[in-house]
């Protein structure tokens, strides 16, 4: 049975793990640490970095360094969202093709999807060193309150990052999974999962017969601890300005030093009550004179900080509990998750609203990513006894006449699903109608949510206004598929969509992607394991011909010394060849030549 | 069991479940309730014991019964009292279904399709295996179990064919079934249908138990008079003492067919396999047409006395059911009542109130069934409970109206959905919403001509309501 790989994709950290023998593991990375910086750089010499050597380097690079991209992932150019990041990034962010966002690095513009692929398949290439094989198949967390466009982005970047990405599952339900699994529970948990960049709330039951049922999930896909970090930054910057009057701003490599600083302040804030912000030599006055900043944050001015933050969360949790029309005393156990839990103020906020104490007892970095493993363990083992009842967190339907959201699939819907509704023709001698599917929110205005997809269904009879009926149903299947069908009742004529939310790319430019990254994963791979090959035999070489001399003073008289020099020296020079033509094999064939014979030079020297 | 029985099928058996061989199922198909035993043995030229073997078996599974009909044989009370759910009805796939090849071994495929099979007619309860007082604990267990075992995830990326459409329409109603029953005013709600549904069909059958009733209230009558010593006497003559049982039997039975002219037939517990009298022994009857005569007199004079007291008997259990609000148990009683001769007026007219009242109250329940499942948009269960209420309550208006309409709903019979909105309008000609489905009706069969004609006697009627003219001008766009 194939493995399947369980990837938490972090706005600010990545983490993957996997079912062995019955159990999840986080898989650590080569520098041993069990989660990996979602960061990614392009070096001047045209060098991709991902993970931590990106992040070591971001405050030298910051133009070229891309931090959070996840904020960014199946979003519209014109969102404000977006147009919030454009405006805070150190990176630069530009309009796409499609109305869809694009990444400018070192004068090379990449989409969104192709920089999480890369994160992507970092983690992959973290799974197959410590498995041993290759690894193909991914089961990938998104925020519950993801739309179907966010997500297929993901999927997206999955399929170029080389995965097969079998299931997206919600974070907060992938927590939920890591913390029942094998447990024999019968419980009502409610997730609060505040992450770097986003935020979810979801209430399950986890139930008999390995059964987790999502009960309702709601959240705030911009609302995270950047947002945290961004209002340190800006207390910093507001700060340094009423000094100095200078905009730090303005300075890219000054932005990326505060955001490091800010990020720093606010960790150590959760363990101690204060701690100093010190970046000297931050701006150049302008009078060749540098500035520095130094400030001493408490962890009550971050708190006053990020107090209405944290009440947003809280609204939110009020009102999921309200939707699954449950009591607070009917949770049984609160799991935190994201690394902003960390934070004593969340922790006490989440306690009064819970009016409990939240369960100690699971990893906030790691639980998500043991989440998916396991579910993507049970998807694929016929003897996982676990089955996950989702629900779809946004609201389905269609825009009709006038602006209005009409539903057909109510938020929190357990899936698979199905619903039908008759609409009819809004036009007098109406002939068409265009099926337009959204999601979001039934209380907006249609306009104001996402636009999934769209369709016609031609042929209706010429009829006055109101009298022609059209039956739509939508339908969600167990992998979260939504299609559409638009009957026309009268003539029985169909029309039908499966609904491939756009990830503001096209198939074709996907496709493009795909063979660009497996190019690249071939070559990445190859060359790693090259250069340590080829740093062995080279280390070999360099010995042997140290040794070469007095070699072949000792062994000159005999044939069979002769002999065994011109062997050596043909070892040596196969060995040059397959470097020079970068064949890893070839390399490493070598190596074993010329281990034995630097062993026989070594034994000749010390024997004379 | 004697050769001589005559074994008859009770309703309609379900054969897959009898488990029979096929020379039983060959032997069961000259069932047919006018052969005896020994004539089945004959004619499928099995043992008679083979036979009797079977019909003992098929009795005791209440699939066949020897006893004369009227006195049917009634399970005794649901057998083993139903610990737990009922289960849902299993095996009503085509084995085309189940040879489907997948990746489903056969026991899945047989739960699903059973399943599949039990969506459309099974109660949620009932759906879940639960019973009706289930706990939300036990409820959601049971949901979680089946839905466990039919979620598609059971079977990623497995080959499931026509299954996975099916195992995903039984995973939505079941979640919906566990959605309406962990949810306390949902599940208020749907046990006052249910009980509503309950009700109705008890009544139902209480009704049409009048009936058999009747049937067994006049058998009982002529069995008295036939084992009165006179008829025994006049039967079974001196000179003939060795009869056989059945053969007695067959003879008291030709004679009461004699005696009543006929009119006993259908109740009496003949049939045509024992009827006539054994053919070998014709004179032996007819030989004492003068005893008969005299027999005949009395059998009369003794008839009409016993039926006028049993007709008061039952008229008398009417009257004390009717005291204690058993509407319908007074209802069929005094139907056992009129169905003596001799019933006195005020009797009678009794009779016709309990009558009344009994329908009013089943009409009242399909009511309140037919509100709740056209609130749920339920047509196709709308359109048949209203459809009872306008049979029940031909003259109400009101009930034809909803009947017409949820047919409309339901897609179901244009006709007849017209015809009961014709007689609501006829009924009650001022009111604009009748001839409105009768318009909408019309519509929707097509005929815009008609409906028009319709829409523009309302508009006379009621020249300012906005939904006709509306629709009128609807229609007449399209025309």
């Amino acid at each position: 049975m194939e493995k399947v790989i369980g990837i938490d994709l972090g706005t600010t950290n990545s983490c993957v793990a996997i079912v062995e023998n019955g159990t999840p593991v986080v898989i650590p990375n080569r520098g041993g640490y069990k989660t990996t910086p979602s960061m990614v750089a392009v070096t001047e010499a045209g060098k991709r970095l991902v993970g931590h050597i990106a992040k070591r380097q971001a405050i030298t690079n910051a133009e070229n360094t891309v931090y959070a991209a996840k904020r960014l992932i199946g979003r519209k150019w014109n969102s404000p969202q977006v147009k919030n990041a454009v405006a805070t990034s150190s990176y630069k962010i530009v309009e796409g093709p499609h109305q869809d966002v694009r990444i400018v690095l070192r004068d090379k513009e990449y989409s969104v999807p192709e920089i999480s692929a890369m994160v992507l398949q970092e983690m992959k290439v973290i799974a197959e060193d410590y498995l041993g094989e290759p690894v193909t198949k991914a089961v990938v967390t998104v925020p519950a309150y993801f739309n179907d466009n966010q997500r297929q982005a993901t999927k997206d970047a999955g399929e170029i990052a080389g995965l097969d990405v079998i299931r997206i599952i919600n974070e907060p339900t992938a927590a939920a999974l890591s913390y029942g699994f094998g447990r024999n529970l019968e419980k009502v948990v409610a997730v609060y999962d505040f992450g770097g960049g986003t935020f979810d709330i979801s209430i399950l039951e986890i139930a008999s017969h390995g059964v987790f049922k999502v009960i309702a999930t709601a959240g705030d896909t911009f609302l995270g601890g950047e947002d945290i970090d961004a209002r340190i930054i800006d207390w910093l910057v507001q700060g340094f300005k009423e000094e100095h009057n200078l905009d730090l701003r303005q300075d890219r490599m000054a932005l990326q030093r505060l955001k490091d600083a800010a990020e720093k302040a606010k960790c150590e804030l959760s363990s101690v009550r204060e701690t100093e912000v010190n970046l000297p030599f931050i701006i150049s006055s302008g009078r060749n004179e540098a500035l520095h900043l130094q400030r001493t944050l408490t962890r009550q001015t971050l708190e006053e900080l990020a107090d209405d933050l944290i009440e947003r969360t809280v609204d939110i949790c009020r009102q999921t509990l309200e939707d699954a029309r449950l009591g607070k005393d009917e949770i049984e156990e609160v799991i935190l998750v994201g690394g902003m839990t960390r934070m004593p103020k969340i922790q006490q906020a989440v306690a009064a609203f819970f009016e409990r104490e939240p369960c100690k007892g699971v990893h906030p970095d790691e639980v998500v990513a043991l989440g998916a493993g396991i579910q993507g363990a049970a998807l694929v083992d016929d003897k996982q006894e676990m089955i996950l009842l989702d629900v779809t967190p946004h609201a389905l339907g269609i825009m009709t006449f006038g602006n209005v959201f009409e539903e057909l699939i109510p938020a929190n819907t357990t899936v698979p699903t199905h619903r039908t509704k008759i609409f009819t023709t809004s036009r007098d001698n109406q002939t068409a109608v265009k099926i337009l599917v959204m999601q979001g929110d039934p209380a907006k205005n249609a306009e104001d949510n996402e636009l999934l997809g769209e369709f016609i269904l031609t042929g209706l009879r010429r009829a006055p206004k109101g009298t022609v009926e059209i039956e739509v149903t939508f339908e969600i299947n167990a992998d979260g598929i939504v299609s559409v069908r638009a009957k026309d009742l009268e003539t029985g004529l169909e029309q039908s969509i499966q609904v491939t939310a756009t990830s503001g790319l096209t198939r074709d430019e996907i496709k493009q992607m795909v063979d660009a990254a497996k190019d690249d994963l071939v070559d990445r791979r190859g060359s790693e394991e090259f250069e340590a090959a080829k740093q062995e035999a080279e280390k070999l070489i360099t010995e042997i011909e140290k040794l070469f001399p007095q070699v072949q003073q000792v062994v000159a008289s005999s044939d069979f010394g002769r002999d065994a020099i011109d062997k050596a020296k043909a070892i040596v020079e196969k060995a040059r060849a397959a470097i020079e033509k970068k064949d890893v094999a070839a390399v490493k064939e070598q190596i074993e030549g010329l281990t034995r014979t630097h062993r026989m030079f070594k034994g000749v020297v010390a024997k004379t | 069991m004697s050769g001589t029985k005559v074994p008859r099928l009770i309703g309609t058996p379900d054969l897959k479940n009898l488990k029979l061989t096929a020379v039983e199922g060959f032997l069961m198909s000259r069932i047919n309730g006018s052969l005896t035993i020994a004539q089945i043995a004959s004619e499928t030229g099995q043992d008679v014991e083979a036979v009797v073997e079977l019909v003992d078996k098929l009795e005791k599974a209440y699939v066949v019964s020897t006893a004369p009909p009227g006195q049917t044989v009634r399970p005794p009370a649901p057998p083993p009292p139903p610990v737990g759910p009922k289960p849902i009805p299993t095996g009503r796939y085509k084995p085309a279904e189940l040879a489907e090849a997948c990746d489903l071994d056969d026991d899945q495929k047989k739960r699903v399709l059973d399943l599949f099979y039990a969506v459309s007619d099974c109660d949620s309860y009932r759906l879940l295996g639960v019973a009706r007082e289930a706990d939300k604990k036990a409820i959601k267990r049971a949901y979680y179990e089946v839905a466990a075992a039919v979620h598609p995830d059971k079977f990623f990326r497995k080959n499931l064919g026509a299954f996975k459409a099916k195992m995903e329409a039984v995973f939505h109603r079941l979640t919906e079934a566990h959605d309406t029953l962990t949810d306390k005013v949902k599940r208020a709600e749907y046990d006052a249908y249910l009980e509503t549904v309950g009700d109705t069909q008890e009544l139902e059958d209480a009704l049409s138990h009048a009936a058999a009733d009747v049937a067994a209230a006049q058998e009982a009558l002529l069995k008295e008079f036939l084992d009165s010593k006179e008829v025994q006497a006049a039967a079974a003559p001196s000179r003939a003492p060795m009869m056989d049982r059945a053969e007695l039997t067959a003879r008291r039975q030709a004679l009461a067919a004699r005696l009543t002219g006929g009119a006993m037939r259908p109740k009496a517990p003949t049939s045509p396999g024992t009827a006539p009298p054994p053919a070998a022994h014709p004179a032996q009857s007819m030989s004492t047409s003068e005893a008969v005569d005299a027999l005949k007199r009395r059998y009369e004079d003794k008839i009409s006395a016993a039926k006028l007291a049993q007709s008061r008997k039952y008229a008398d259990a009417a009257a004390a059911a009717m005291a204690k609000g058993d509407v319908v148990g007074a209802a069929n009683a005094y139907r056992v009542a009129m169905s003596f001769d001799g019933v006195d007026a005020e009797t009678a007219e009794r009779a016709q109130e309990a009558q009344q009242k009994a329908t009013e109250t089943l009409a009242e329940s399909y009511t309140k069934q037919g509100t709740y499942e056209e609130r749920a948009e339920r047509w196709p269960e709308a359109a048949r409970s209203w459809s009872r209420v306008a049979q029940l309550k031909p003259n109400d208006p009101l009930g034809l109206d909803r009947a017409a309409n949820a047919i409309l709903k339901a897609e179901g019979d244009k006709h007849q959905a017209a015809e009961y909105a014709k007689r609501a309008i006829e009924l009650s000609p001022d009111t604009i919403a009748y001839r409105l489905t009768l318009a909408s009706i019309y519509v929707a069969a097509d005929l815009n001509l008609a409906a028009k004609r319709e829409l523009e006697l309302a508009a006379k009627l009621a020249p300012n309501n906005v939904a006709v003219q509306t629709m009128l001008k609807k229609i007449q766009k399209s025309a």
